[in-house]
């Protein structure tokens, strides 16, 4: 679990990584410091003590600044927190809308009817086959 | 070391498509079968694919590389002398657990590359053997695709009809058109609809970290239930360390530690190797001894040599309108043969296959690249990457032939073991140079197809370098015991109880994906040894 002050300096961090839109909510109004930040933390349990380096990296410092160290300098750990701030932002439904994301399932339907006319040109054209007679 | 549980007629070790397909035809022929496999079984439940933490897990703990992944049934693999990455999968299944699926079979002029082209060598066999072999595996898996592929020689059938090419296959397919040249519906070994035990695809998209849906042919659904109904036995975290072999030189079984760290010894009259291109060898090497000092089957010296792993580039085309190219299956869509066959007017010889590939899942659409400024991706940039591409990018893959090199090898590393302490394998490879060109013609092509299609920017990856998803060549077969490990039934020439089925055997690599060539060739060299079984040398 991360602490008040760990969940603000994300805050900040993730609002630099992941502004707001007319379309898109930034990141902590999508929810990324609250609670979808502890459920992919839960996800990957590979990426808390890099995570929680790249926080501590920030300490002190104006967000950009802090990003620019990291990336540079420390990159498992940019890595880690840059996957799981994006991660954590597509898991929020109002993000998933305004993508217009409408994950799977889907069925399976055949469309071969889309494309028929254009492979009958592929049949005509026919194929170079090398080797064919001597097998 | 435990006493064996029991003696078996055939010891199988690996329990991926090979020896699924293989435990399947000597079960059903009557040997009493035991395979051995390191990891376990997975349920469709296991996989992440249709649940919230799908992305996030394919990056870890569904990765494709065993070094990534990390788990007990893994062993590491010493890449650092390679640009590509080797990927596979252990557990009852195989690498077919984490396979795209694509089902392509090989063409004639793949198994005549001496005689047509001038290199590498002629396979002992040809394409019209192999023929039957690819039509009973692609029936029996239930692969979906379209009859009449003008590029092949004969109009095989499928048993389903071919998955959906969606709006983006129909996108790819007209840039193609207009350039005049060759696409077709892809085969895919994935259910379009109810198949026996499977149901239809669901196009999640996630085949390449398990499917969820239980749609994709993996072996541990295809082959796995009907040979243990036909009497195999499977046993599951069981790693194999070494083969024996007894006074007549003959393999006697294999000693293995199961997973409570208690070792065993499994008896069996005959020995099939089915671990792939890095696992086979590497037991050949560890199975060294006095008798044996460069490893067992191992006069020609060619354990571990010629390892082909198939340079993989990217061509990526993203377009100017949601084409819904985030949905499955991946899979691919359209498959093209248009620079398959060598034209020596290109610099080099021999070709690659194409296939059209969705790009599932947003979160990889934002991935911070190291090294690149992250305002590259994130700050300003992060939507209009994350909109601009997300569903409206297609990827043109193209899988390239590459040639068998001595250098390009799979050997024991000095330092590394498995978690049980088992020296781990290491592999020295590099990108030949016909193979270089060879890129370079093809991802022009490539570039050139999006372009036709009216793709808005194109986007190159060169050589991927988690695509080392091929792993073929490492014990070859041939006529001739002086220069290949295996004849064309996949007998070892040194030890004739011994028997390697995996790709570990191609001669050459092709450019298509191994796996139906693989299952063919296993099921025609077991169904000899089965139809044999009286002139066949045993330990027991
Ligand atoms: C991400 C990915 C995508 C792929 N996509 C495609 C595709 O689209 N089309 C295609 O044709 N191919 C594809 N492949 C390749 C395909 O999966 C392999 O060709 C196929 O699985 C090889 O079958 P196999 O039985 O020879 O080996 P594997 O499937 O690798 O099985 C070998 C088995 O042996 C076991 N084993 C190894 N060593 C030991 C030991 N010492 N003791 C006990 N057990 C052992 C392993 O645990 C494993 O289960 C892909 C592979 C990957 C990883
Ligand atoms: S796209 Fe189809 S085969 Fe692939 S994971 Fe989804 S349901 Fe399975």
């Amino acid at each position: 679990m991360l602490d008040p002050t760990a969940r603000e300096r994300l805050a900040v961090l993730a609002d630099v990584l992941i502004p707001g839109t007319d379309a898109f909510p930034s990141a902590s109004a999508a929810g990324v410091p609250a609670d979808l930040i502890d459920r992919v933390l839960g996800f990957r349990p590979d990426l808390v003590p890099a995570f929680e380096r790249a926080l501590d990296l920030a300490d002190g410092l104006e967000a950009e600044a802090a990003l620019d160290l990291i990336s540079g300098a420390h990159i498992a750990e940019f890595e880690a927190l840059s996957t799981l701030v994006s991660g954590a932002y597509l898991q929020s439904p109002q993000v998933q809308q305004a993508l217009s994301y409408r994950p799977a399932p889907r069925q399976a339907n055949d469309d071969i009817d889309t494309y028929a006319d254009l492979l009958e040109v592929v049949v005509d054209r026919g194929f170079d086959i090398h080797g064919a007679e001597l097998s | 070391m435990q006493a064996a549980v029991e003696d078996a007629d055939v010891l199988i070790v690996g329990a991926g498509p090979s020896g699924a397909v293989a435990a399947h035809e000597l079960a059903r022929r009557g040997f009493k079968v035991v395979c051995l496999e390191q990891g376990d079984w997975n349920l469709p439940d296991d996989f992440t694919g249709d649940k919230p933490s799908w992305e996030l897990a394919r990056l870890k703990q569904w990765h494709p590389s065993p070094n990534r992944r990390g788990n007990d049934a893994d062993y590491p693999i010493n890449a650092e002398n390679s640009p590509l990455e080797p990927l596979l999968f252990n557990g009852v299944g195989g690498s077919s657990i984490l396979y795209s699926g694509h089902w392509v079979r090989a063409l004639p002029s793949d198994f005549r590359v001496r005689t047509l082209d001038g290199v590498a060598d002629d396979w002992p066999f040809t394409y019209e053997d192999l023929r039957p072999f690819y039509d009973e595996v692609t029936h029996h898996i239930g692969a979906s695709g379209l009859e009449g592929d003008p590029s092949y020689p004969d109009a095989h059938t499928f048993p389903l009809p071919p998955l959906p090419i969606g709006k983006a296959g129909l996108r790819a397919a007209r840039g193609m058109d207009k350039l005049g040249w060759h696409w077709w519906p892809a085969p895919n070994a994935i259910s379009s609809r109810a198949f026996r035990n499977r149901p239809a695809c669901q196009r999640y998209g996630a085949c390449e970290s398990g499917c969820p849906a239980g749609a994709k042919a993996s072996a541990d659904l295809t082959y796995w239930p009907d040979a243990i109904a036909a009497g195999a036995v499977l046993v599951t975290g069981a790693r194999v360390r070494t083969l024996t072999t007894n006074e007549n030189g003959l393999v006697a079984g294999a000693e293995y530690v199961d997973r409570d760290g208690r070792w065993h010894h499994q008896r069996a009259g005959i020995t099939i190797l089915a671990a792939n291109g890095i696992g086979t060898p590497r037991i050949l090497l560890n199975s060294a001894s006095s008798a044996h000092p460069d490893g067992l089957a191992n006069s020609s010296g060619l354990v571990g040599k010629r390892l082909m792993i198939h340079p993989y580039a990217s061509v990526y085309g993203t377009y100017d309108e949601d084409l819904e190219s985030h949905l499955g299956p991946a899979g691919q869509s359209l498959q093209s043969l248009q620079f398959y066959e060598t034209d020596e007017s290109r610099g080099f010889v021999r070709g690659g296959k194409w296939n059209l590939m969705p790009t599932p899942g947003p979160l990889n659409r934002v991935l911070w690249e190291p090294g690149t400024d992250w305002r590259d991706g994130f700050g300003s940039s992060f939507h209009d990457r994350l909109s601009g591409t997300f569903g409206r990018t297609l990827e043109w893959g193209i899988t390239t032939e590459d040639l068998p090199e001595e250098g390009n090898e799979v050997v024991l590393d000095p330092d590394l073991t498995d978690s049980d302490g088992i020296p781990a394998a290491k592999i020295n490879y590099r990108i030949t140079e016909n193979n270089d060109r060879l890129l370079d013609f093809h991802i022009a092509r490539a570039v050139e197809a999006h372009e036709a299609a009216g793709a808005v920017s194109t986007h190159v990856d060169r050589v991927v370098r988690d695509s080392g998803w091929h792993l073929l060549g490492s014990a070859r077969m041939g006529e001739d015991r002086t220069d290949s490990v295996v004849d064309q039934w996949g007998r070892s020439h040194d030890i004739p109880n011994l028997f390697v089925l995996d790709g570990s055997n191609f001669v050459t690599s092709t450019g298509v994906n191994p796996t139906a060539t693989i299952m063919a060739v296993a099921l025609r060299a077991a169904r000899h040894l089965a139809d044999h079984r009286s002139h066949q040398v045993s330990a027991s």
